[in-house]
């Protein structure tokens, strides 16, 4: 939990948010033809707090002769006093390992829910979608690096605790709250509490996330968590040290288990041309998916488009992307989908035994939804996913 | 005997300035494909360029036996022909074996892999002019240096107009850089032929001839290239005077580089869209467009998606335009698209049109050139060329999510600039963040619009695009940069300035880190330097900044012209060599002249500006703007010539140490100009600023030079 703020502070904060509210609602009239269809109910103040108010003990963690030792991911930090982790959220302070990514988050949108993407959980349904700063992953190619590479103390930060957030995600009608943009495993307290009355309250709970996390803490999350999309960032341990500084084991480990706890799964494989392309390596990929009981999990083929440090490097030709396609389903994967990418036509969910259309997605918009009850509307066939 | 001595070791010099030259010029542009950079990155290559060649110049100090003979001549000019091939064909294949295909070098991986592939060269270059000096000075009996200095500019004169004006129309980079070696080789082979004294032995000759003969069939070009575009099929290289552009093909997807950077693929229906529509839906008949750059990458399809009445599209590079329709479908057939091979700026200045909509699809203000379109003088000349109910679009990379604080200076530039001229500015997010400006009401309704509007788009449609999202998006964006203000002018490039530390901030740099260590290193060397040297390290600090700052200075005030570019270095190096050979002459060579000099640079440091300034707000002729800037850089070259033979005559030392400390102090100045001065204090402080900062710099040297110098004449 959070450190209870004192009625000072609050007042305190009160005060500054109106005033930076006020300022921030002046400017915004002098802007002509300024929109007033935004989610009016969506935070608007921003404060520089300082990030000690946000801080709270980790939960994972133990104590070596070499400092403290990070027990949340496969990294396994050894902490030395006053330094952090490389996930730039876990700071060792007098003996405790600290999460300073709590309540603080950085990014709050309101995003369609397949734009995570899940396809499968409650299409056509909005996810109330926060960040904090911070990521226990390097990817060179990172879409978010000026949150993932730096620490809850270097950005902008709402002050959203628990409550707050599972408040506004239903004042903003969304069904769920993603935990996302960033990394959910480094803001791993944050994501457990707000979780939890989340739940309470029948708000459901997803998290977009690199599946890179230790077992026990992966456990624990899975009694609250009811969606994941995990990005297989490749099947190869080599480009998974080169690429994204992490390791493939654990990854593959994070979905075996998100499957045998129930969590509705879905996989995002990103395919970066030079690295992950690989037409040998992706077929590795889809039959370790198929021989491993992921048949009726979606799988969905991205499409890279220069970013961060790999800024030289071409958009993946729409032709690889229709190839893995082909590889997957050939491997035995009932859903199988292209992102990111309106060049390659509407996103289908067909029914594996009679082959109906059942949703046609164009955007985030469905184009029609056959799905009764859990079931293809045809032939009765249930279809995997969270669909109310 | 002596005179032939000296006629092949004058000729030598002057092919080692025609070959330093022309290799310089290739492999900075080589290099800028290899690490695909900024000017900040070629101020380090430069910089670097100049530093190993003060090395190779002091190094020569070591050396034993300083007698002249054809031998060394003869290995000296295979050298020279040989390491540039070698060095442009490793930087390629080195790129991809060493360093991730595709990921973004840090300043110090450049820094350290420009250090170790020029090495070669530039060591020995600098090395070859200590060795000259000496060679020639001992055969005339009398001190030599300026005179190497000066015909190895004329050498330099010859390569720079040799390959501005032949080389890079005619010939690709990897054949340039062959006949660079045919002709050092073919000089070794002349004297090896024809001078019987020469003692080299024959196997010597024999191998030259057969490595010539060798390089000659070898096709080193077409393995490099695939080096470099790893996995993908290379369909044309083309080096044109505007950059070296590549044409790939991956799956069926065919894409374009520019110096090693990616310009644009195929499929790429989103940012094709969003370039178009965004703008084009505000305007309730959009007739007149300007197309500004990218409009071969698809753009032109989606513009021609309404009844247009005209479509004049200005992309400076003609080639980039054969190239598109040779590999592209195009619609630039269709009557009403016009095609203007010209400078946007300079195409602005002359014309009457008044477009409805224009569309501007250019890259980051990576640099100070592409800043000039994102200034507030920019957006001035656009707004007189926009129709009464115009709207222009441009737009910044965008941070997805979030706005680090980087980002949102540097949005923030770029909004309240746009937000002086017109009276809406509206930012849509997307793939990029662009920006609407127009005096007429703007809207970010997309979705809504796409409905009125009834144009079938891929992506720019409701489907993709909700309304509520987007103005969610907008107006914390917004929010964020409507706080503070920042102009962005052409002579103070702030959002240069702003978008060269949001790329340092990728690898946790810091602009006035980088700035405060290379103070320091200057500080260091400064006080070692001898008081002469002092003076010639100034000067050549001052030349390599002005000579830049005028370049600058002329594409803002008139535009970029390809010749003209090569036609101002030209000017600067005649200007060394009549410094140089003959003025010096004309002057007694005296510390108080010396001093005198110092002061001269100084006063057209800081006159420089005023002249720059007045030129641009008293709009006068474009002859009277060239012949300006002519003079300006003759001017900087003449002093700087003078400067360099005074310095040179004035130190008593030996001649290989004076050879080696003038020549090593006036690179070592230069270095630091292209760094320091060009790459980093031009985005801080501007242009203005810069020229100020160097006239100060040269009455202090000048003043130092004068007080510790009053008992010697």
């Amino acid at each position: 939990m959070g450190k209870p703020i004192t009625k000072r502070t609050f007042i305190k904060r009160t005060l500054y948010g109106t005033g930076a509210m006020a300022c921030g609602l002046c400017s915004l009239d002098l802007l002509a033809g300024k929109d007033k269809t935004a989610f009016q109910s969506l935070p608007s103040i921003t404060s520089n707090i300082p990030t000690e108010d946000f801080a709270i003990e980790a939960v994972y963690y133990t104590t070596t002769p070499k400092g403290l030792k990070c027990l949340l991911c496969p990294n396994e930090c050894k902490i030395k006093p006053n330094e952090e982790g490389d996930c730039r959220t876990r700071i060792h302070r007098d003996n405790i390992l600290e999460c300073i990514a709590y309540g603080n988050p950085c990014a709050i949108h309101v995003d369609p829910i397949e734009k995570k993407p899940l396809y499968h959980f409650l299409p056509g349904s909005r996810a109330f979608s926060i960040a904090t700063a911070g990521c226990n992953l390097a990817c060179l190619n990172c879409q978010n690096w000026e949150i993932s590479q730096t620490s809850p103390s270097k950005t902008k930060n709402y002050d959203l605790m628990p409550e707050e957030v599972v408040k506004k995600c239903k004042e903003t009608d969304c069904n769920s709250i993603a935990y996302t943009y960033s990394e959910p495993i480094v803001f791993y307290e944050y994501v457990m509490d707000t979780a939890k009355i989340a739940r309470q309250e029948g708000v459901k709970n997803v998290i977009v996330s690199a599946g890179y996390i230790n077992e026990k803490p992966l456990k624990e999350w899975c009694k609250y968590i009811d969606g994941a999309n995990i990005d297989l960032k490749s099947y190869s341990n080599e480009i998974y040290e080169m690429l994204n500084a992490g390791t493939l084991e654990p990854v593959l480990k994070t979905l075996q288990i998100l499957k045998e706890e129930g969590v509705w799964l879905e996989i995002t494989n990103l395919l970066v041309p030079n690295w992950t392309d690989d037409f040998d390596m992706i077929t590795q990929m889809c039959d370790w998916l198929a021989e491993n009981g992921f048949e009726d999990t979606p799988l969905h083929f991205s499409r890279f488009h220069p970013q961060y440090k790999l800024t030289d490097l071409p958009f993946t030709p729409v032709n690889v992307l229709k190839t893995a396609k082909q590889i997957a389903l050939k491997a035995g994967l009932n859903y199988v989908y292209i992102g990111n990418s309106p060049e390659t036509g509407p996103s289908v969910t067909f029914c594996p035994e009679c082959k109906t259309s059942l949703i046609s997605r164009k955007g985030f918009h469905l184009m029609h939804n056959k799905i009764t009850n859990g079931n293809c509307s045809n032939c009765d066939t249930k279809i995997s996913g969270v669909w109310k | 005997m002596l005179s032939k001595q000296e006629n092949s070791t004058k000729f030598s010099v002057f092919m080692i300035g025609l070959t330093t030259m022309i290799t310089q010029i290739i492999l900075l542009r080589h290099f800028l494909s290899v690490f695909s950079g900024n000017e900040l990155v070629i101020g380090i290559i430069l910089a670097n360029w100049m530093l190993l060649t003060a090395l190779g110049a002091y190094l020569a100090r070591f050396r034993s036996n300083t007698d002249f003979n054809y031998r060394t001549i003869f290995f000296s000019h295979i050298l020279l022909g040989l390491l540039p091939l070698v060095i442009a064909y490793f930087s390629f294949t080195f790129r991809n074996l060493i360093f991730p295909p595709g990921k973004m070098l840090n300043i110090l991986e450049i820094f350290f892999s420009s250090l170790i592939l020029l090495a070669p060269f530039c060591l020995v270059s600098g090395y070859l002019f200590t060795l000259f000096s000496t060679l020639l000075s001992k055969i005339k009996e009398s001190n030599q240096i300026y005179r190497v200095y000066g015909i190895e500019a004329l050498g330099s004169i010859v390569g720079g107009l040799l390959f501005n004006f032949i080389f890079i129309f005619v010939f690709n980079t990897f054949v340039s850089l062959k006949l660079l070696l045919f002709l050092n080789f073919g000089t070794a082979l002349f004297l090896y032929f024809t001078r019987s004294e020469t003692k080299i032995p024959k196997v010597f000759g024999i191998f030259a001839i057969l490595l010539a003969g060798f390089v000659a069939i070898l096709d080193i070009s077409e393995y490099a290239y695939d080096q470099l575009f790893k996995n993908q099929t290379i369909l044309e290289h083309l080096d044109t005077p505007y950059g070296s552009l590549t044409v790939t093909e991956s799956s069926g997807q065919i894409n374009f580089y520019e110096n090693g950077q990616i310009l644009f693929s195929t499929d790429n229906m989103i940012s094709n869209e969003e370039n178009v529509h965004y703008a084009m839906f505000q305007h309730p008949r959009p007739e007149n467009i300007l197309i500004i750059s990218g409009g071969a990458t698809g753009v032109i399809d989606e513009v021609l998606k309404y009844d247009v009445a005209s479509i004049d599209y200005v992309e400076i590079n003609p080639d980039l335009i054969r190239l598109a329709e040779k590999y592209l479908k195009q619609s630039s057939t269709d009557k009403t698209i016009n095609i203007i091979n010209q400078d946007a700026r300079l195409f602005l200045q002359n014309i009457d049109n008044k477009y409805d909509v224009i569309l501007i699809n250019l890259p980051d203000p990576s640099s100070v050139h592409l800043n000039r379109y994102y200034s507030l003088e920019f957006y001035e000349e656009i707004k007189n060329k926009l129709s009464y109910s115009g709207i222009v679009s441009t737009s910044l990379s965008s941070s997805a999510n979030y706005m680090g604080k980087e980002s949102k200076e540097y949005h923030t530039a770029l909004y309240s600039t746009m937000k002086l001229i017109f009276n809406n500015v509206i930012v849509i997010p997307g793939q990029r963040n662009f920006f609407l400006a127009s005096d007429n009401r703007l809207t970010a309704e997309i979705g809504k619009l796409s409905k009125i509007k009834n144009i079938s788009n891929e992506y720019v449609n409701p489907y993709f695009l909700d309304d509520k999202l987007i103005a969610e998006r907008r107006n914390k964006i917004e929010s964020e940069i409507t706080e503070g203000v920042v102009i962005n002018y052409d002579f103070i490039p702030i959002a240069y300035m702003l978008q060269l530390k949001l790329w340092l901030s990728k690898f946790n740099f810091k602009l006035l880190l980088l700035l405060l260590t290379l103070a320091v290193i200057a500080l260091l060397i400064i006080p070692r330097l001898h008081i002469v040297n002092l003076g010639l390290f100034s000067t050549g600090l001052s030349a390599s900044s002005l000579e830049i700052v005028l370049i600058i200075a002329f594409q803002i005030i008139y535009g970029y012209i390809y010749f003209m570019l090569g036609i101002f270095i030209t000017v600067f190096m005649v200007g060394l060599v009549l410094g140089s050979l003959w003025l010096s002459k004309k002057i007694k060579t005296s510390y108080k002249n010396y001093s005198f000099l110092q002061y001269l640079i100084g006063i057209l440091a800081i006159l420089a500006p005023l002249i720059i300034v007045n030129l641009n707000t008293g709009q006068p002729g474009s002859f009277v703007i060239h012949s300006v800037f002519v003079v300006l850089m003759l001017a900087t070259g003449v002093l700087t010539g003078i400067q360099f033979t005074f310095g040179s005559k004035l130190r008593y030392a030996d001649i290989v140490k004076t050879a080696s400390g003038s020549y090593g102090a006036d690179l070592l100045g230069s270095s630091f100009g292209a760094l320091l001065v060009a790459a980093l204090l031009i985005p801080l402080f501007g242009l203005i600023k810069v020229c100020l900062i160097i006239g100060i710099l040269n009455f202090i040297t000048g003043l130092i030079i004068l007080i510790k110098t009053r008992n010697h004449n």
